[in-house]
């Protein structure tokens, strides 16, 4: 520690000013909820492929929507953001599943017509 | 203001503290976040196909190292770099996908390529097939023309064979007359052509020039008729000596098969006679009737064998 004891007060009232600025600077993260409400709702539609990141998702919303009623501010963005990126996850997995999925098929039907080409 | 600007200096301060020999405070989540997302940025399929995903999680991982760097509560820093951390997997799940799309979109051409070769394959067998039956029926065809062909020619043979036939009977009617010029007369030993003394001088056994018209006519039916034979007979008058008679008749016999020799008949086919003054055809008591005995008188055989002589 370098730091001058005759600075003590001002840090004091840096970590207050902080402080508060942190009370002052959470509002209801209205917004957020709203992004994890319509992706969640989203991914519930398109994404029974991804099972475990929907369920993460739709876990951190129900979490987070009940800090807001709890006024937990802090908690309730942090709980949408990550419901937001567990859903948009959550959809691409989905996505490539299908899309692996129609690779697959379309390259069996490609080899099975090759094979009825061969034959006659 | 005094005050505030103490306090400003001690913030300025503080600020530079931390900034410079503070450590910042690093969680196992915020790490694990860095891995992901520098992960994610040196995947090509990730620029290429996820870049705006990227860049949220870049943007929410400069977030968590900021909260890092301040110092803030490990539970602010975890649920940035946590949601860094899930961006850049979705970041690279959607490259997956997006890439997995493209191979979809070509392998759905290369189906359509196949499918096309297998359309062709099929199309080139009708055709092969097409002209398959063209040739068969062509060579239907050429075989119905070739029957038309042998049917005309047999058609042509037998208008051939009509004609010939027709030819021959022309010449069968044409030698019957000219049979009919020479006279001839049906006897019991073959066809009998009797050439008047008006052939020889008195006495001589030289042919006249005026006689040679019907040793040619023989000579045309001999040739036409190569398997008869003939006789030759000669005969005289009563006028002068049976020797003479003889000689004369044999003479003049031999002068008829020599002229047709010379018209072309073989003379293995000709036989002669002379019988004098025998044999006469009338009664030597008038100039007409010692003409009608003074005479040659050809046999012709109905066959191949040589005419029967007489007595």
């Amino acid at each position: 520690m370098k730091f001058n004891s005759t600075h003590g007060q001002g840090v004091l009232a840096l970590a207050l000013a902080l402080a508060l600025a942190a009370c002052a600077s959470a509002p209801p993260p209205k917004e957020q909820l709203a992004v994890a409400n319509a992706a969640v709702d989203q991914a519930s539609s398109n994404s029974a492929d991804a099972p475990a990141e929907l369920a993460s998702a739709r876990d951190k919303l129900t979490r987070a929507n009940a800090a807001m009623a709890a006024k937990d501010y802090v908690a309730a963005r942090q709980l949408a953001e990550q419901a937001s990126a567990d859903a948009a996850l959550a959809q691409a997995k989905a996505r490539s599943a299908r899309s692996d999925r129609a690779l697959i098929e379309l390259r069996e039907s490609i080899q099975q017509l090759q094979a009825q080409i061969n034959r006659s | 203001m005094k005050p505030f600007a103490t306090a400003l200096t001690a913030l300025a301060a503080a600020a530079l503290f931390a900034g410079c020999a503070s450590a910042p405070t690093v969680t196992p989540q915020l790490e694990q976040a860095r891995t992901t997302v520098s992960r994610a940025s040196a995947d090509p399929a990730v620029s290429k196909y996820a870049a705006l995903e990227l860049k949220k999680a870049t943007d929410s991982l400069r977030r968590a190292d900021e909260l890092s760097a301040k110092r803030e509560a490990p539970a602010d820093i975890d649920s940035a770099a946590y949601v860094a951390m899930q961006q850049a997997r979705t970041a690279m799940t959607q490259a997956k996908a997006a890439s997995d799309e493209d191979a979809i979109k070509s392998a759905e051409a290369d189906r359509e390529r196949v499918r096309a070769d297998a359309n062709g394959a099929a199309a080139q067998r009708a055709r092969a097939q097409a002209a398959d039956a063209n040739a068969q029926a062509a060579n239907a065809n050429a075989q119905a023309a070739m029957a038309s062909a042998d049917a005309n020619s047999a058609r042509a043979q037998a208008a051939a064979a009509q004609a010939s036939a027709a030819q021959a009977q022309q010449q069968a009617a044409a030698l019957q007359q000219e049979l009919n010029d020479l006279q001839a007369k049906q006897t019991d030993r073959g066809m009998l052509v009797t050439l008047g003394d008006v052939l020889f001088e008195f006495g001589r056994a030289e042919i006249k020039p005026g006689a040679q018209g019907a040793i040619t006519k023989l000579a045309t039916f001999l040739s036409q008729h190569p398997e008869r034979r003939i006789l030759i007979e000669g005969f005289t008058d009563s006028v002068g000596s049976d020797e003479a008679n003889q000689v004369l008749s044999e003479r003049r016999s031999r002068a008829v098969a020599d002229a047709l020799q010379r018209a072309g008949v073989d003379a293995s086919r000709i036989d002669t006679r002379g019988y004098g003054e025998r044999y006469p055809v009338a009664s030597n008591s008038s100039n007409t009737d010692r003409a009608m005995n003074r005479r040659v008188e050809v046999y012709i055989s109905d066959n191949d064998r040589p005419v029967r002589a007489r007595g």
